[in-house]
């Protein structure tokens, strides 16, 4: 992990952490949006699927989605570093 | 829960229950005592910044699923119906914004040695105001938290021992145990109780639905012994409509309870309305912008042993409320037959006291029931005390380090700062259970403001860690505007004016007050990009 002088001569990372892409976003933001029934019609007797009413399995569809997506993001976008270099510890109080 | 069911179907045996439990505690405090010499900041607070994936996990889960889910939630699901599904959603929105900051954070974490939030905001802003500001708003969400759980601690001990034991007794045993273990143990106890507690939880909420859903398949065959169930409801030709699913018995048991919902309650299985679907988006945005930046939560962040440690226990939280709070809507769903059956009242009874009266119900059905509904209420405390130690120790941390240590402390050791906030955890602890413990106190109304105060402070750590543009003065400004619109409105009754919460709004004020000071400044004065000579990309 390096840090580099900006032009303005100030600290600035340029590590690896992962600042995941704008198509993350819009995954996430889909599945959520999905998540949320706005766009089924009206119904006070809806179908049941696997004994639920079938606008609650989909929701719940959506959101193992979101898990699995997360689980795949973590494991595989999210690079795994070298973790030694801890700063001074205990910053506002000194060591004795 | 605020009632206090006392029944005398748990009594000496929920006793022995929770006497045992209490002593894994303390001991598992006293075995994180004995590992290793915890009197710097971040041995004490952080547990020496070593938390395995395992670990790091357990202690997230239990701190993050408190007793007011465990109670609240089927509450809330016997009290508005399928719409409580949304919970699901909401818990696993929290785990997706921890991604949007946590792995620079948790970088920054490392390279700069933070023990508090209060040192990132400190480190990104350099703003000794803005720092003090986000330290009294943490301070303020965390004390009202804490009170939360205390109240609920005693009323969960007087269920658990039918009465035996008063609802002080609760309050101040289970404080003294959580004040035991974290003052000898810190970071590294309550990580490591956290561990009991989140298998306990677990176990509690598999409790549940073993409980839960033979009532559903008796209810399917009409046994539950009741004139609500007879069986001209259940048999008007739905279940044998061929849209019960998989024919399994867990199943059968909530297709049975969903067609009785939509028969007698039918509002409460409808796709929602247009006002549904609102309260659903304004809470999926609340909860997930707020319960993100919980200091607790960040502190666990800060814990973590490697980087490996907190992906894969991220990776795995998101699937925690699809085992957690999909099990206690269920549990709520459920409920809505069985207790209109119980009360003779289909209309259902007051939200916080679902749980309670479940538990006994199923408490004097059977020696097998009664020993899940034990379980069921140790889970309950466990997940209450997992979130008071995290809690506590949390402000213990703030006060110390962000408060202490840049006052009356200033230039005072590391050690001298953790003796310190280990007296303030008894004094505030002390506090706050003589609050709870006032009758004439109810504070639930203060307690749901939390999450409108909090997402106040959540554009310092989304918008600090991804936008560098952002300032100290706006970000200050926009904190203070937010906070004062989002709790003038609640208390004032306009909880989610045209049905967005009072704490959106405010955000949307602090936002835009954030933003443009932040690019009025950065106009008039570039060479101030960030406004702080600490910026982190």
């Amino acid at each position: 992990m390096s840090i580099q002088k900006s032009s303005q001569g100030e600290k600035r990372d340029t590590t690896a952490s992962p600042g995941w892409g704008a198509w993350v976003w819009l995954v996430y933001l889909a599945l959520f949006v999905l998540s949320v029934p706005w766009y089924l019609p009206a119904d006070d007797r809806p179908a049941l699927w696997l004994g639920l009413p079938y606008w609650v399995v989909i929701s719940l569809g959506a959101v193992l989605a979101i898990a699995c997506f997360t689980l795949w993001l973590v494991l595989t976008r999210w690079p795994v570093e070298d973790d030694a270099g801890v700063g001074p510890d205990d910053r506002g109080g000194s060591e004795p | 829960m605020t009632g206090g069911v006392s029944d005398t179907s748990f009594g000496a045996g929920g006793l022995a229950f929770i006497g045992l439990y209490l002593l894994l505690m303390v001991g598992l405090g006293w075995a994180a005592c004995q590992r290793q010499a915890q009197n710097s900041l971040s041995g004490f607070y952080l547990a020496g910044r070593d938390l395995g994936a395992l670990v790091l996990l357990l202690t997230l889960y239990a701190t993050q699923y408190s007793g007011n889910n465990l109670l609240g939630f089927p509450g809330q699901a016997h009290r508005i119906g399928f719409l409580w599904v949304m919970s699901v959603g909401f818990m696993t929105s929290v785990v997706v914004a921890y991604l949007a900051f946590a792995p620079r954070l948790y970088q920054s974490s490392r390279r700069h040695a933070f023990v508090t939030p209060g040192d990132w905001i400190e480190h990104r802003f350099a703003s000794p105001a803005l720092s003090l500001l986000a330290a009294v708003l943490l301070l303020i969400v965390l004390i009202n938290f804490l009170l939360a759980q205390l109240m609920a601690m005693g009323h969960v001990v007087a269920v658990l021992s039918g009465g035996l034991l008063p609802f002080w007794a609760g309050v101040i045993g289970l404080s003294l145990v959580v004040l035991l273990y974290e003052t000898i143990g810190g970071m590294r106890a309550v990580a490591w109780t956290d561990c009991a507690q989140g298998v306990m939880l677990l176990l509690g909420i598999i409790g549940i639905m073993v409980a839960v859903l033979p009532d559903g398949e008796s209810l399917g065959n009409g046994n539950l012994g009741n004139g609500n169930l007879g069986s001209g409801n259940l048999g008007s030709g739905n279940l044998g409509s061929g849209n019960l699913g998989s024919g399994n018995i867990g199943s059968e048991g909530i297709a049975a309870a969903s067609l009785w919902i939509m028969e007698h309650q039918p509002a409460k299985a409808a796709v929602p309305s247009a006002g549904g679907v609102q309260a659903w988006f304004s809470t999926l945005l609340l909860v997930s912008l707020s319960a993100a930046v919980y200091p607790q939560a960040i502190q666990r962040i800060f814990a973590a042993r490697s980087t490996r440690a907190l992906r894969h226990s991220i990776g795995v939280m998101a699937f925690m409320p699809l085992v957690t709070t999909l099990p206690l809507f269920l549990v709520g769903i459920l409920s809505l037959p069985v207790l209109a059956g119980l009360d003779g009242n289909e209309a259902g009874i007051a939200a916080d006291q679902v749980m309670p009266q479940l538990l006994n119900h199923w408490a004097g059905q059977s020696l097998w029931l009664w020993f899940l509904a034990n379980l069921v209420l140790l889970g309950v405390v466990a997940a209450i005390m997992s979130t008071a130690d995290s809690v506590l120790l949390s402000l213990s941390s703030i006060l110390s380090k962000d408060v202490l240590a840049k006052t009356w402390l200033r230039g005072a050791s590391s050690v001298t700062l953790t003796t310190w906030g280990k007296r303030l955890s008894w004094l505030v602890m002390a506090a706050l259970v003589a609050f709870a413990l006032s009758p004439r106190i109810s504070l639930w109304g203060l307690i749901e403001l939390k999450l409108e105060v909090l997402i106040q402070v959540s554009p310092l750590f989304f918008l600090g860690v991804l936008w560098p543009g952002l300032t100290a003065r706006g970000a200050l400004i926009g904190m203070l505007a937010g906070f004062i619109l989002a709790v003038s409105l609640s208390l004032t009754g306009h909880g989610k004016p045209f049905g967005w919460h009072a704490g959106l709004w405010g955000l949307a004020l602090n936002l835009t007050l954030a933003w443009g000071i932040s690019v009025l400044i950065l106009r008039s004065s570039p060479t101030k990009v960030g406004g702080s000579a600490k910026e982190e990309k």
